[in-house]
């Protein structure tokens, strides 16, 4: 844990990316949604998407989450992991309001030569099974992020939201019952902190009530976030170069990651919030069904009347 | 289809005005694209493979895949449909033939790279290209991925042709090395960030005309019913409406749609950089690799 933290004092440094206003988006017409990630906890980051999920289940959409990978890396023992994890992320998804975490068990970590093709396959069938109206993933082209199996995933479900409506692409799933089915509607995030890459062109909004869900369904993966010893171990680095935190002066370390994870959700909240003018939001690159058919687009903007 | 009201607020990128660039000195020209109709689509290439033409050069159009999803008639048909229409389509343009790699089409990410370039340096060295026209490998939101592929396999050859030590077998075969000075780049701007062109160039209205009908010679998937049905059912839901599309059929609609977005395109691009029509791309010469050498001649060269 101390590892993570020896970067602080040039973290304290870094110049925040400056901030343009961006607009607020509504809701999308539907009522399933699934979510394609790599691990255990990325559907519940600082930086998306427990906030939108708590919300578009608080507006009567059902939705899942997939996890691509078995978490083996994630925790101290690797066969441990995986159980101890997925229990952690179907806590999670719980307290979001969802309805299952589906896990596809690809090698944690190890997702750079596993083929893209047959990962695809898999994301196909899932999105022809569930005919979701939206999708979350990582964005495929968003950069600087380190971490293989999101760009593994994130290129597979870029591929993969468009070639399920297809038909001549993998026509065995209609054998089974599976017809093509595209995704209207898909919003994609990418840790904007990591740099050029990943712009958001849309914040979605959300309430107090969903900010805490967010909050706490990202705090369920206690095998990861063993929260008193994070705060121990930022204690005793800021100790070390003669600094503190004085709301934190006084308080046991359970007291102290208590008021350390409601202040990074509520921050990063707040901070995405100020794009778009609101309290809460999460920033999104948003792509809509139209954008694959530009042409069509076009006229209608120039041509559509009212009757 | 839900959703008319969302796109129609959806905002444009400004668009800055790009610097006009002439038609490259050469005589050779390779288009190399993954599908039979990459060639001829509204943001790009057919208005500037026809200026390629008028200009003198001979040309050739390289198919990597084998189309064989793109269509109803099956795969087989589809792919023999495909390539007909794509020779049709460059006659048209006045290109002089097509080569069909048939790799297997929207299952490209598994055909290894190497071997992909390896027929693409192959093909540089015979034609010895002066002017080679592609996706932009760097371009970004594009979820094809036999775009993607080809786009990255050309990037590379385009330079590794030049290099003797690479494939020195085709060298025993009477090939020389060559590295293409001058290439074209397109992406669709509108798919979001990454592909930024810095090139604009102009056609005039025949080019225009000719890269608009050889859009239309690829029956097999152009102007779908429907797609015009689906948005009028659409529209109509939500007491909206085309009025020049009111007395047509799905059809007839479709192809409307599909001919009003040809013209507009090339007629948007230009007025975009102070021209009647032009498509759009990204430019680069044979000194763009070299950086510090066009640097030093842009510096220190004079006339005698």
């Amino acid at each position: 844990m101390g590892r993570v933290y020896h970067g602080l004092a040039s973290a304290l440094l870094t110049a925040t990316l400056s901030a343009q206003p961006l607009p607020l988006g509504k809701v999308p017409e539907g009522k399933n949604f699934l979510v394609f990630l790599s691990h255990h906890d990325d559907h519940t980051w600082d930086w998306g998407f427990g906030g939108f999920i708590a919300r578009l289940v608080d507006s009567g959409w059902t939705g899942s989450y997939v996890r691509t990978t078995n978490d083996e890396k994630d925790g101290r023992e690797w066969g441990p992991n995986d159980q101890i994890n997925l229990r952690g992320s179907r806590a999670a998804a719980r307290r979001l309001g969802m309805k299952e975490v589906i896990s596809l068990n690809w090698r944690n970590d190890h997702m750079s030569s596993i083929p893209l093709r047959e990962l695809r396959a898999q994301f196909i069938l899932l999105i022809r099974k569930h005919r979701p109206d939206i999708v979350m993933a990582w964005n495929p082209w968003g950069h600087y992020d380190r971490n293989p199996d999101h760009r593994r995933v994130g290129r597979a479900i870029g591929e993969a939201v468009w070639m399920a409506g297809l038909a001549n692409v993998h026509p065995e799933h209609q054998a089974a019952g599976l017809l093509p089915f595209r995704v209207p509607y898909v919003y994609y995030t990418q840790r904007s902190d990591y740099g050029q890459g990943h712009r958001p062109n849309v914040a979605i909004e959300f309430n107090e009530q969903q900010l805490r869900r967010k909050e706490e369904a990202f705090w369920a993966h206690k095998n990861v976030y063993n929260s008193p010893g994070l705060a121990r171990s930022i204690r005793e680095k800021l100790a070390a170069r003669g600094m503190h935190i004085p709301e934190l002066d006084g308080l046991s370390d359970e007291q102290a990651i208590e008021k350390l994870r409601k202040w990074s959700m509520d921050h990063a909240s707040r901070r995405a919030g100020q794009r778009a003018g609101v309290r809460y939001a999460e920033l999104f690159y948003f792509i809509d069904e139209w954008d694959h058919l530009p042409g069509l687009r076009d006229y209608l903007r120039e041509n559509v009347r009212a009757k | 289809m839900k959703h008319a009201p969302l796109l129609l607020f959806a905002v444009l990128l400004p668009a800055q005005r790009l610097p006009l660039v002439a038609i490259p000195p050469g005589k050779v020209l390779l288009v190399i694209q993954p599908h039979h109709d990459d060639h001829t689509t509204d943001y790009g290439m057919g208005g500037l493979i026809a200026k390629f033409t008028d200009a003198g050069y001979e040309s050739w159009f390289v198919r990597a895949s084998n189309d064989e999803k793109d269509g109803a008639h099956g795969y087989p048909h589809n792919d023999m449909i495909n390539l007909r229409e794509s020779e049709t389509a460059t006659r048209i343009l006045g290109m002089k033939g097509v080569y069909s790699l048939n790799w297997r089409n929207d299952y490209m990410d598994p055909t290894p790279l190497q071997e992909l370039r390896a027929q693409l340096v192959l093909l540089i060295r015979k034609h010895r290209p002066d002017v080679v026209l592609g996706h932009d490998p760097w371009g970004h939101y594009d979820r094809n991925p036999d775009h993607r592929k080809v786009a990255r396999a050309v990037g590379e050859a385009v330079w590794m042709a030049g290099l003797a030590n690479i494939h020195p077998e085709h060298l025993d075969s009477g090939m020389k090395p060559h590295r293409v000075p001058y290439l074209f780049w397109k992406a669709r701007v509108d798919y979001g960030r990454g592909h930024r062109p810095n090139a604009a160039v102009e056609l005039n209205e025949s080019q225009v005309k000719r890269k608009e009908k050889a859009y239309s010679t690829h029956r097999n998937v152009y102007a779908s019913p429907s797609m015009a049905r689906n948005v009028r059912k659409m529209l109509d839901s939500e007491g909206l409406k085309v009025s020049e599309l009111e007395e047509l059929t799905d059809e007839e609609a479709a192809v409307r749609i599909e001919e009003w977005h040809m013209d507009w395109i090339s007629r948007k691009r230009g007025a975009e950089n102070g021209v009647r029509y032009a498509e759009i791309y990204w430019f680069t010469d044979e000194w763009d690799y070299l950086p510090g050498l066009k640097d030093f001649l842009r510096s220190n060269t004079a006339t005698k």
